[in-house]
């Protein structure tokens, strides 16, 4: 059931009715659990299935974290917990990877071994509901929070449906307190959770969507175009990803608000970034934080015996954004993607650092605001070659005919990818990218108001792609 | 109070930020005030869909009136008509006048872009007094994946909801075809509604004419449309002289359509076309016409397994009329080279002149043939079984 479909709205009405008609009643947490396990068993029961055990299974070794006596036993709970989340992650997302490559490396030794296409059939959102219950067992380990003592709670953190299968990847610290104050919708909930729905309804529709076809045509052969063609597939690309996943999380946040729950942000404006390290406090933000904490700074303190703290941070930097490629798509792509970014940052960290040590004036090696945005998106956009073609060989091609900049090849002209790009260029221009203009619009005067949404509305209903394309990131 | 910010945030000019009461000590003003700035909203929303929509020439009919197809027609007006049954491709497939000339009788047509056998069974059953029908398919017609764009506006629910009945539609396209109704109720509000190709090839055509060059109908993505008047089409551009780009992108908006594949089964589409058929054959002559697609779409979007499952298709609709005479101009040698189309699917008057002669000669076999059946005539014999004698 996709968030832009006839039968989600219909859904969500009736989840919203039944929630306004139940307040102040302890059911509707349990009425959020059956809303959230109707909207799983839409996608198939292997992931109803999966979602359940796993919350089950964590809430249950999240209690035993908590009433360990020694740090050895909450250590070994909290070691079996992170194993029963990540085995079905592997087995679910990664059993293909990892058969066709040691079938690649059993080749050369005279073992020819045929492993057939997708024999594991990917569960929807596994990477999301898995990562969101390790979250929880180690901050309890780490004493952030106390293990949650209600089932329906918990089970409602993890399968809570707008978040589902997509995110945002919430934290229990964040997420559960707001079920033990009730949840309470008020008028100000209402309007910004529309907005924020109207808001992601036509990035997804209007602007992913529209996008959507010419991109793949370019992207599914990137041989056959010219190399003008193919640096505006990449563009259009890095777009419409924007699009099609900020507006997923907006639906995502503004779904919650309509209930009196809040998700945390997910994009800030991340083409307004004029670092690598800005950009990924901008970009998938739950996503990157929960590598930060749960990945990177591990990583940092159990390091720390390592001389150089350069070479350690960049080392460490380095291996949490290999994962975090990896946690992208089982693919030799995404890991080379993830190390792009690990070699950017890890170089924009140096650079930083010499800048620092040395005392440098901010005029001597400063690009300008321009030139350092220019050089951020230079890299973004070179680093989503890799995760727009899907094989090694695609990506090469790409990256040979653009850098080479060959002039031979089809030249595709699409009416949708300059304009739509030049729309995001201009919002990210003349936003300041530290504001919610969703969250503030609600308190404006009420022409303003009327302005705002009756724009909205009206993009939504003359400029919708005629054709709905599946959202891109329901894909990790 | 100054929003926290998460890195050094380089100044912006105040005249570049947006205006805007400073957040943080405005509060939200409440229930009813919502309710107002809603219903503005969606009154505003809708008052402005239907000034954009006049002004770009865009109409539509209420969901709960039939709308109307653009009625063509050629020939001879007195007697029995001919009832032409069929998409622009049909019209576009042949040279009508000579078609009427060769029939002796005038011929009409009701279209409507991208229509398929539901919309032109709607058409068969309003037409005047036909003693011939012609109905013309192709691979791009009773494909059950493409959905006519302005379905719901002439099919009726009940009928569309027996026809999901009985089939074996997939879900996804049973919810396609369901959503095109509430999408015609939201356009009762919204007339732009879901019709965003229309609405940027209109603001083009006045972005161009407003900058004094006239842009091309030809040059838009996948309008097609359908004008009053004589049944013939004239023809503007080639698909040959199209450069690479333009192909491309209409064979994405093709592949867009229809959802990346060709389906054929017995859907609404087949179903439709079985009624056509048999409705027709109580009337009297009924003569199908197989239409050929150029080689851009054959080589796209036809594999073995696709022309297969069409063929298969075709004669299990055929067979509720064994006595149709069957026209298989997608076999004509060299039909499908792409220079005789006027556009992806759409043949130009090379591809009618190579065609209309085929098409009458294979009508008029057919015609004798079905003389000759018709002289044999079924007796029923003491034991109820039937015996044909000579007359």
């Amino acid at each position: 059931m996709s968030f832009t479909s006839l039968e989600f709205l219909l859904f969500l009405g009736l989840c919203l009715s039944l929630l306004h008609a139940t307040r102040g009643l302890s059911v509707r947490t349990w009425l959020l659990v059956l809303f959230s396990y109707i909207f799983s068993l839409t996608f198939g029961i292997g992931g109803l299935a999966l979602v359940t055990f796993l919350a089950v299974v964590s809430f249950a070794i999240g209690g035993k974290i908590g009433t360990a006596e020694s740090d050895r036993a909450r250590e070994r709970w909290l070691w079996l917990g992170l194993c029963v989340n990540l085995l079905p992650l592997a087995f679910f997302k990664y059993s293909n990877f990892i058969a066709s490559n040691v079938a690649i490396l059993l080749h050369p030794l005279g073992f020819n071994v045929r492993v057939p296409a997708n024999v594991v059939l990917p569960i929807v959102g596994v990477s999301y509901f898995t990562f969101t219950a390790m979250s929880y067992l180690l901050d309890v380990y780490n004493g952030k929070i106390e293990p949650s003592h209600s089932v329906g709670e918990y089970l409602c953190y993890i399968a809570y449906f707008p978040k589902l299968i997509a995110g945002p990847i919430v934290r229990a610290a964040d997420f559960l307190p707001q079920f033990r104050r009730g949840f309470q919708v008020t008028a100000e909930d209402i309007e910004v959770g529309f907005g924020y729905f109207l808001v992601g309804a036509v990035k997804k529709l209007v602007i992913a969507d529209h996008l959507a076809g010419h991109v793949s045509m370019i992207m599914a052969s990137p041989q056959h175009y010219n190399a003008a063609t193919l640096l505006q597939g990449v563009i259009g690309f890095t777009v419409q990803l924007y699009a099609d996943f900020s507006g997923y999380s907006d639906m995502a946040i503004g779904c919650a608000r309509l209930m009196g729950l809040k998700l945390p942000q997910n994009f800030l404006m991340p083409f307004s970034s004029i670092n690598i390290a800005e950009f990924w406090r901008r970009w998938h933000i739950t996503m990157s934080t929960w590598f930060r904490d749960y990945v990177f700074l591990p990583l940092e303190i159990g390091s720390r015996g390592m001389r150089s703290a350069l070479v350690r941070a960049a080392r460490n930097i380095l291996i949490t954004m290999l994962l975090c490629g990896l946690w992208h798509g089982a693919s030799w792509n995404f890991v080379l993607y993830g190390g792009v970014h690990g070699v950017a940052l890890a170089v924009y960290q140096l650079y930083s650092r010499v800048r620092q040590a040395r005392s440098v004036a901010p005029s001597a090696f400063h690009l300008g605001t321009l030139g350092a945005r220019t050089l951020t998106l230079s890299v973004v956009l070179l680093s989503n070659v890799l995760f727009a073609t899907r094989t090694l060989p695609a990506a090469f091609t790409y990256f040979n005919r653009l850098l080479t900049w060959s002039s031979d090849g089809v030249s595709l002209g699409s009416p949708y990818i300059l304009p739509l790009t030049a729309l995001v260029v201009v919002a990210h221009l003349f936003i300041n990218k530290d504001r919610n203009l969703i969250e503030e619009v609600s308190n404006y005067s009420m022409p303003i108001r009327i302005f705002a949404y009756s724009t909205l509305l009206f993009a939504l209903t003359a400029l919708v792609a005629s054709e709905a394309v599946p959202f891109v990131y329901v894909r990790f | 109070m100054q929003p926290s910010s998460v890195v050094e945030t380089p100044s912006l000019p105040a005249r570049l930020r947006l205006l805007g009461t400073t957040p943080g000590n405005a509060r939200h003003s409440g229930g009813r005030q919502l309710v107002c700035v809603v219903l503005f909203s969606v009154v505003l929303c809708s008052i402005a869909n239907y000034v954009v929509a006049r002004w770009l020439g865009i109409s539509r009919s209420a969901p709960w009136a039939s709308a109307n197809a653009v009625y063509r027609r050629v020939g001879s007006q007195t007697g029995p008509q001919v009832f032409c049954g069929g998409s622009s491709l049909l019209v576009a497939g042949l040279d009508w006048p000579k078609v009427s000339q060769s029939l002796g009788k005038g011929i009409e047509n009701w279209t409507v872009a991208g229509s398929s056998p539901e919309v032109w069974e709607i058409s068969q059953q309003q037409k005047r007094f036909s003693d011939t029908t012609i109905i013309g398919v192709s691979v791009y017609d009773l494909n059950e994946m493409r959905l006519t764009p302005e379905r719901a506006s002439y099919v009726p629910l009940t009928v569309t909801l027996a026809d999901l009945w009985s089939s074996r539609t997939s879900a996804d396209l049973r919810e396609r075809i369901v959503a095109q109704y509430a999408l015609s109720y939201v356009r009762a509000f919204y007339p732009l509604a879901g019709d965003s190709d229309k609405v940027l090839v209109g603001l083009r055509s006045k972005g161009a004419k407003l900058l004094g060059k006239e842009a091309s109908l030809e040059q838009h993505e996948a309008l097609v449309v359908e004008k009053e008047g004589t049944l013939e089409v004239e023809d503007a551009t080639d698909v040959v002289q199209w450069d690479s780009g333009h192909v491309l992108r209409r064979l994405e908006v093709l592949e867009a359509e229809n959802h990346g594949h060709h389906e054929f089964f017995n859907g609404p589409k087949s179903r439709a076309f079985r009624r056509i058929l048999m409705r027709a054959r109580q009337q009297g002559q009924v003569i199908v016409v197989v239409l050929p697609v150029s080689q851009y779409y054959v080589n796209t979007f036809l594999d073995k397994g696709t022309s297969s499952a069409f063929e298969k298709a075709l004669k299990e609709n055929m067979a509720v009329a064994p006595e149709a005479t069957l026209v298989r101009l997608d076999q004509v040698p060299g039909i499908s080279d792409n220079k005789n189309f006027l556009d992806l699917v759409h043949l130009n008057s090379s591809g009618r002149r190579l065609l209309t002669p085929v098409f009458l000669k294979q009508v008029n076999e057919g015609a004798s043939a079905a003389t000759l059946r018709s002289s044999f005539k079924p007796e029923l014999n003491p034991r109820g079984t039937f015996n044909s004698q000579l007359q």
